[in-house]
């Protein structure tokens, strides 16, 4: 049960972070949204930031975001349970968790302090695994986003 | 009802509580300003934390050896993923470039 908390409780960064610039959307689906929150969606959504979009451009990105991974999901999950005895390549795939988060943390890293952000909180992810085990996650995100904030401060 | 499933509805309403925790029950609250301002830096933060720590277990399956393939991946992937801005793209080239230098190294297996 720790572990999965652990593990987890990046979550509740994600809610912090998207509560922030979420005041404006109505109450339903403030409670509905949490629904569907994984690492993927709020990647994308984390992209859109800044770009001046009103609540419900954001609210409609959202939960089209969340239809298409929902229903991925549903059939990828379906198709690798009946297709995966007897996939080639098999080994291969085990590259698959790490390519999609590239493909994720890439974009994110943009400017000065997102990649201060970054670089200490994998820093401390890989070097505080031994000691915290899935704990280090949220040492690691902690630690990357006051690195992020103080090269905020250091470049102006 | 079992205990069975009585843990999955368990799970499933600690996920959503940890989900919605600032979302929907703490909606409206004000949060610390300096709390605030570190939270613009949460995608980049998790995002490579998450990466680094499935990549140091990779790195622990597979030993020393296991590491070329990771690396070559790796890099190959964050190019991909750096000129395209593609999930598809650095998806396929991550795992092609994994694959090919797995199996020149006898690493990974492709049969």
């Amino acid at each position: 049960v720790a572990t999965a908390l652990a593990i987890n409780a990046r979550f509740l960064i994600y809610s912090a972070a998207l509560s922030r610039t979420w005041r404006d959307q109505p109450r339903w689906f403030r409670w509905l949204a949490p629904y569907f929150l994984v690492d993927q969606l709020f990647a994308l959504v984390g992209a859109q930031e800044g770009e001046g979009r009103d609540p419900a451009w954001m609210r409609g990105y959202y939960l089209a975001g969340a239809a298409v991974l929902w229903v991925t999901w549903l059939l990828v999950v379906a198709i690798g349970a009946a297709a995966g005895p007897v996939l080639p390549a098999r080994q291969a795939l085990a590259f698959a968790s790490p390519a999609l988060l590239t493909a994720l943390v890439v974009p994110a890293l943009r400017g000065r302090p997102a990649l201060a952000a970054g670089l200490v909180a994998s820093a401390v992810a890989v070097a505080a695994r031994p000691w915290l085990g899935s704990g280090a996650l949220l040492a690691a995100a902690a630690a990357g986003m006051l690195a992020g904030r103080i090269a905020e401060r250091g470049g102006r | 009802m079992s205990v069975a499933i009585v843990a999955v509805v368990a799970a499933g309403a600690g996920s959503w509580l940890l989900r919605g925790s600032f979302l929907a029950l703490g909606a409206g609250r004000v949060l610390p300003a300096s709390f605030d301002r570190a939270l613009v830096h949460a995608r980049p933060a998790v995002l490579s934390a998450l990466l680094a720590s499935v990549m140091a277990a990779r790195f622990g399956d597979g030993g020393p050896a296991g590491a070329p393939p990771l690396v070559a991946g790796l890099v190959v992937a964050a190019l991909v993923a750096w000129r395209t801005r593609s999930l598809p793209r650095t998806l396929v080239a991550g795992v092609a470039v994994f694959a090919a230098a797995g199996w020149l190294t006898g690493v990974v297996g492709l049969a």
